[in-house]
């Protein structure tokens, strides 16, 4: 279908263009380009300093979006997410000043930072893509992406997102260090100036709309499918899981396998489209068990260890 | 050594194992009890008393195997094997032969032993059943050694399979029926030998690279070869097949069965041995040799059919060893046909005498017969005047006399005529422009030269030509070296006898149908008693000979018998009349090995069948000085109803004896009581009178030509009847018609018929069809998921098979790791699955035909990279 192969084409421009800032686990880039396609919000964990910002603002760039960044504190108001009315004398009447949420792609750093009520405001506006303020509602613009950052070294003076509310965002990326080739290269690119200062857009907006429009189209057959809503089942079996993936995980991953097949140029899904984009759709989302958690499981590592053990179906054999 | 490793390699070839397989011992037993089977199916058939054979082949395949695994030298093997089987095949014949004592049993063994050696370069028949045994004996020993020694030194299995099935197979003839379960066991146990080396040959090879297969694989096949064998026995065992040859394959059967030329000299040899069930026809005893332990024909099988009811010879004996009788110097000549004009024999001159049945002294007898068996010699009655058919004429050749013609005369046995003529030769130069001038200038009514030696004066070279009648070539030669220059100085003569003994007519076509005219003497008792004359010289010879071992007391009887009559006719007379008192029985006399036969017979038995008191006959009149031959024919026939035409069968084979009267010729006479008594020619005359079937005209008095008797025939109305009712054809050529070794091929019915080219063609489709299915799915790829398949399939078999966890990209990868060759190939069969199963993509088919390829190359790398392999890494599913 031409709509999927220009849609391909603009989606490895953004890919390419993106990596020319962002050096380093380049899966978790096109991971983050998924979640953008298939529509959904990301989620960066990761230590500081190994760019998420610099991705997040790349992101924006490349796809000419406006770009917020919020930085979570615990004194952070939800009004200072969402805006407040203002008075205007001049006028006499009350003024909508929309806060940092009115954009494209939000930055939300160190979401865990925020108290409840923030965080709260947060995701609900991730999840109605709108906003209401004193009782009017405010939409968010389209497309419109919350790329949160998190920090799982500092645990004083944080409120833990509730797992349950981990669920909203679609993926959770790494990006980790680099590789000391690649650290080299960092300080080689920035050695007069950031690469992201020249970085140009290479898509705009409505071109992100028909993206998501194209991943849409993608086929994914019966047993890719099966495949897909096998693995969220199994997870909910495993034994060190307490609570497993929900339906949500289904739908999140089965849209971000289309998007990644989109971005890898195919109509049509196959399972390494699934069984890369399943850990960062579901590994976030399982809720363990306290031994598990004693024993310091984590969720990817369960995922990993399903993803080698789950028959792949409809293979000849 | 270059001719020893080509052989290795050669036998390597054809059903060659490594030296490692053959010691099984499940092979060894399949071998031997394979072997022994077929001896066992030997021994029922009863050929002669021989030692155990079954337990001489066991004896010889077990030491075979054990002297082959001896750590000697080949030649020490050798030696060590002829000697064992020299010691063992001799010291098991002396066993069996029955006198008492070691010491007599080894001075017999050795006297029968030489006996039957002088019969074989005398040309003799011997009805000695030991010589036999012996080779029996011999050739059970030798094919187990031989066949163990194939198997396991050579390692060649058809060679252990092949000869001993055929020999089975030539066994089978001689077995009732209900023994031919041996042939399809022993058929059983080859083939199973075969699969069996097979199959060890190739789990050994699977051992030797190391590549796992389960324990029971090489079982599991056994089975299955099981199964296919007993299968392939049944259908050979219960399909129909067609009694004659498919026309195709005429020219095959035809050519096997040449070799029954050989029954001949079998039946010579080993004359003694019975052949069990099966008794032959008639139709195979018209050889050189007639031996007198010959198997009686009984059957009802068709030879020949006409409407004259005679007795018909086909050939005549002369010559009487104490075994058997032969006939020996004879020649070919053409026979009376259409172009040629005959002048009967000259007996008497017609105006003297007053004939009987108011017939002239040659009386033609016309006949016409359809010959129905395939023998190659036509059925005559009389002394051949005419035939249709082209055919030669054997008679017996005169006795020739050498002379040089320096001294004519100085040769010694020469008889009357020849000297006188000798003595009439003018010398070297004047004989040599005499023949110059006419190569016939030399020859009298009495002696006639054949061969004329010529020599170069100036070289001294000499050369012989022939001059006979027929050699005009060489006449012209003769006379053109004459010219030249060169002198005679030698010549060969014959001595024109009144005229020439017929003694059969040879057949030169294959047509069934032939007239013939024949001439018998027409003369009363009276005639014959008043027949006296001089014997010729050469019928003296040839007509009197007796062998030295003539026990006196035959010719006493002989002289007992006839002592009352004075003249031959009076004393052939009395001689028929003795024998007819003896008991005629049908079946083969068994003649011990140091008797004469026709003593055996008048002394001992006292019955026979009509070989037996012909012979006596024969014999004991040339002991009383009157000329007597045998003749090997067929009597009258029975007179089918239907038909109205007489059919003469197997069961009508006869044998009698022919006197010599001066001046009337050979005159039959029957001792057999189950025919009525002669002579005989005045009867058939007189039949032939009332029948219309002889030609009235005294030659001379505008004497019919040859063309006119042949136009003279009843007419042929009743032929057509004879075509529908008589086979046409009972098989291919003999050298004597169908002999008493049927071949087996031929009693199965034909090696095919019409059911035997239907079960071909089955087979044929069956194997194609089992061909294009393993093809199919070995080298076609129907789709893309086939490939995808067999390559998870393959390197499963290899051990680095697909994780079921697996997505077809990650096995792809992790393949290509431990196969880096074959990146290619994989790659391109993984993208092609995945697009064709998620994408749901056709292929095109240049497309299609890349995966083909792609896929054999791949198969071809893998399987060699898993043979090469000591094993591959466990962990093939871990991430690029």
């Amino acid at each position: 279908m031409i709509q999927i192969e220009a849609a391909a084409t603009i989606a490895g421009a953004l890919a390419a263009n993106i990596k020319r800032v962002i050096v380093g686990n380049q899966h978790a880039v096109e991971q983050g380009l998924v979640a953008l396609i298939a529509g959904g919000h990301l989620l960066i964990e990761d230590v500081p300093g190994v760019g998420k910002t610099t991705f997040a603002k790349s992101l924006a760039i490349s796809t000419g979006c406006i770009f917020k960044r919020i930085q979570f504190v615990p004194d952070l108001l939800p009004s200072d997410v969402m805006g407040v009315n203002v008075f205007n004398q001049r006028s006499g009447d009350f003024e909508f000043r929309p806060g940092p949420i009115m954009a494209q792609v939000v930055l939300a750093d160190e979401i865990n930072r925020a108290p409840p009520k923030t965080q709260a405001a947060l995701l609900e506006a991730m999840e109605e893509q709108q906003i209401t303020v004193d009782g009017v509602t405010y939409p968010l613009p389209d497309p419109f992406m919350v790329i949160a950052t998190l920090n799982p070294i500092e645990y004083q003076g944080t409120f833990s997102l509730p797992e349950a509310q981990l669920d909203r965002f679609m993926a959770r990326i790494h990006l980790g260090y680099a590789s000391k080739e690649e650290e080299l290269t960092i300080i080689a690119r920035q050695e007069r100036g950031h690469p992201i200062e020249e970085l140009e857009a290479v898509a705009s907006p409505e071109q992100v709309v028909l993206l998501r429009h194209a991943a849409s189209e993608v086929q994914v057959e019966a047993s890719v499918r099966d495949y897909i809503v096998s693995l969220v089942r199994t997870t909910r079996e495993h034994p060190s899981v307490a609570y497993g993936a929900s339906h949500r995980a289904s739908l999140a991953l089965f849209r971000a396998a289309r998007s990644l097949a989109l971005l890898r140029g195919r109509e049509y899904v196959i399972p390494d489209d699934v069984k890369e984009m399943t850990s960062p759709v579901l590994a976030h989302r399982l809720v363990l068990t306290v031994e598990a958690r004693a024993r310091n499981i984590d969720g990817r590592r369960i995922i990993d260890e399903l993803l080698r053990s789950l028959p792949v179906p409809g293979l000849p054999r | 050594m270059a001719a020893g490793s080509m052989w290795q390699r050669l036998s390597g070839r054809v059903g060659g194992l490594p030296r490692t397989l053959a010691a099984e011992p499940l092979t060894f037993l399949l071998h031997l009890s394979a072997l022994l089977v077929a001896t066992w199916s030997v021994g029922l058939a009863h050929w002669a008393s021989t030692p155990p054979l079954v337990l001489i082949m066991a004896i010889s395949t077990v030491s075979a195997l054990l002297v082959l695994r001896l750590q000697r030298p080949l030649w020490v093997k050798l030696v060590l094997s002829v000697t064992l089987g020299a010691i063992v095949i001799y010291l098991s014949s002396v066993a069996v032969v029955d006198s008492e004592g070691w010491l007599a049993k080894f001075a017999d063994f050795n006297s029968r032993m030489g006996w039957w050696w002088k019969a074989v370069l005398v040309t003799d028949a011997s009805t000695d059943s030991l010589p036999f045994a012996f080779v029996l004996t011999a050739a059970t020993w030798g094919v187990g050694y031989a066949t163990t020694w194939a198997l396991f030194r050579h390692h060649n299995v058809w060679l252990a399979v092949v000869p001993v099935g055929a020999g089975v197979l030539f066994n089978l003839a001689h077995l009732p029926r209900s023994q031919f379960l041996y042939f399809f066991l022993y058929l059983q146990l080859a083939l199973l030998l075969i699969a069996q080396t097979t199959v060890a040959h190739w789990v050994k090879g699977l051992d030797v690279r190391k590549i796992e297969h389960p324990r029971s694989l090489g079982y599991v096949f056994l089975a299955l070869a099981v199964a296919l064998a007993l299968t392939a026995v049944l259908v050979a065992a219960l399909f129909p097949i067609g009694s004659k040859p498919a026309r195709p394959l005429r020219p095959v059967s035809r050519a096997i069965d040449r070799y029954v030329g050989l029954q001949e000299e079998f039946q010579r040899l080993f004359g003694g041995v019975k052949s069990g069930s099966q008794v032959p026809s008639s139709l195979h005893f018209f050889g050189q040799v007639l031996p007198l332990v010959r198997p009686v024909p009984d059957k009802r099988t068709p030879v020949a059919a006409t409407y004259a009811p005679w007795f018909w010879r086909v050939r005549v004996y002369d010559t009487y060893t104490s075994k058997a009788w032969k006939v020996t110097d004879t020649a070919l000549r053409p026979a009376p046909g259409a172009a040629t004009t005959i002048q009967g024999p000259d007996y008497l001159d017609p105006a003297e005498e007053e004939f009987p049945l108011g017939l002239p002294i040659e009386a033609n007898l016309i006949y016409d017969i359809r010959l129905v068996a395939d023998i190659p010699y036509f059925l005559t009655a009389g002394d051949v005047v005419y035939v249709d058919q082209p055919a030669k004429v054997e008679v017996a050749k005169a006795p020739t006399y050498r002379l040089d013609m320096a001294a004519p005369t100085s040769g010694d046995g020469l008889p009357s005529e020849v000297r006188a003529w000798a003595n009439t030769l003018p010398g070297s130069p004047e004989a040599t422009s005499l023949l110059a001038q006419s190569p016939g200038a030399l020859d009298t009514p009495e002696v006639q030269v054949i061969e004329v030696v010529v020599r170069d004066p100036k070289s001294g070279r000499r050369k012989s030509i022939q001059v006979d009648e027929g050699e005009t070539g060489q006449r012209d030669a003769l006379q053109q070296e004459l010219k030249n220059g060169e002198l005679v100085s030698g010549l060969e003569v014959r001595l024109r006898a009144p005229y020439e003994d017929f003694l059969g007519l040879k057949r030169q076509s294959r047509g069934p149908l032939y007239t013939a005219a024949g001439n018998l003497p027409n003369a009363s008792a009276a005639d014959l008693r008043g027949a006296n004359g001089d014997y010729a010289d050469w019928m003296v010879d040839r007509y009197l000979q007796l062998p030295e071992t003539l026990p006196q007391r035959v010719r006493d009887l002989a002289f007992e018998i006839t002592k009352e009559a004075d003249n031959p006719y009076d004393k052939a007379m009395a001689i028929e009349q003795y024998l007819r008192h003896f008991t005629h029985r049908r079946r083969m006399l068994q003649i011990p090995f140091d008797a004469d036969g026709v003593d055996y017979f008048l002394f001992q038995t006292k019955e026979g069948n009509s070989d037996y008191f012909a012979s006596a006959m024969v014999v004991m009149l040339r002991s009383m000085g009157i000329p007597a031959r045998l003749v090997l024919g067929y009597g009258p026939g029975a007179q089918d109803e239907r038909l109205g035409s007489y059919v003469i069968r197997d069961s009508d084979s006869h044998t009698w004896p022919e006197v010599y009267f001066p001046g009337y010729g050979w005159i039959e006479f029957e001792p057999s009581p189950i025919y009525p008594k002669g002579p005989r020619s005045l009867q058939t005359l007189a039949l032939a009178v009332a029948l219309g079937q002889i030609d009235m005209q005294a030659p001379g008095e505008g004497g019919s030509t040859t063309e006119e008797v042949a136009k003279e025939q009843p007419s042929d109305e009743g032929g057509g009847d004879d075509e529908e009712e008589l086979p046409e054809d009972l098989g291919g050529r003999f050298p004597g018609g169908r002999g008493p070794f049927p071949i087996p091929l031929n009693y199965f019915g034909a090696p095919l018929g019409a059911g035997g080219a239907v079960f071909l063609l089955a087979l044929g489709g069956l194997t194609l069809a089992i061909g294009l299915l393993w093809a199919t799915r070995v080298f076609i790829l129907w789709n893309v998921n086939d490939a995808y398949q067999r390559m998870g399939r393959l390197a499963a078999f290899l051990g680095v098979g697909p994780h079921p966890w697996q997505t077809p990209f990650e096995f792809c990868r992790a393949l290509s790791i431990v196969v880096p060759e074959a990146t290619r190939d994989i790659r391109l069969i993984g993208e092609a699955f995945v697009e064709g199963r998620y994408g749901g993509r056709k292929l095109t088919l240049k497309e299609r035909y890349r995966l083909l390829l792609a896929w054999r190359q791949l198969r071809r790398t893998l399987t060699i990279a898993g043979l090469k392999a000591e094993g591959f890494p466990n962990h093939v599913g871990e991430r690029a």
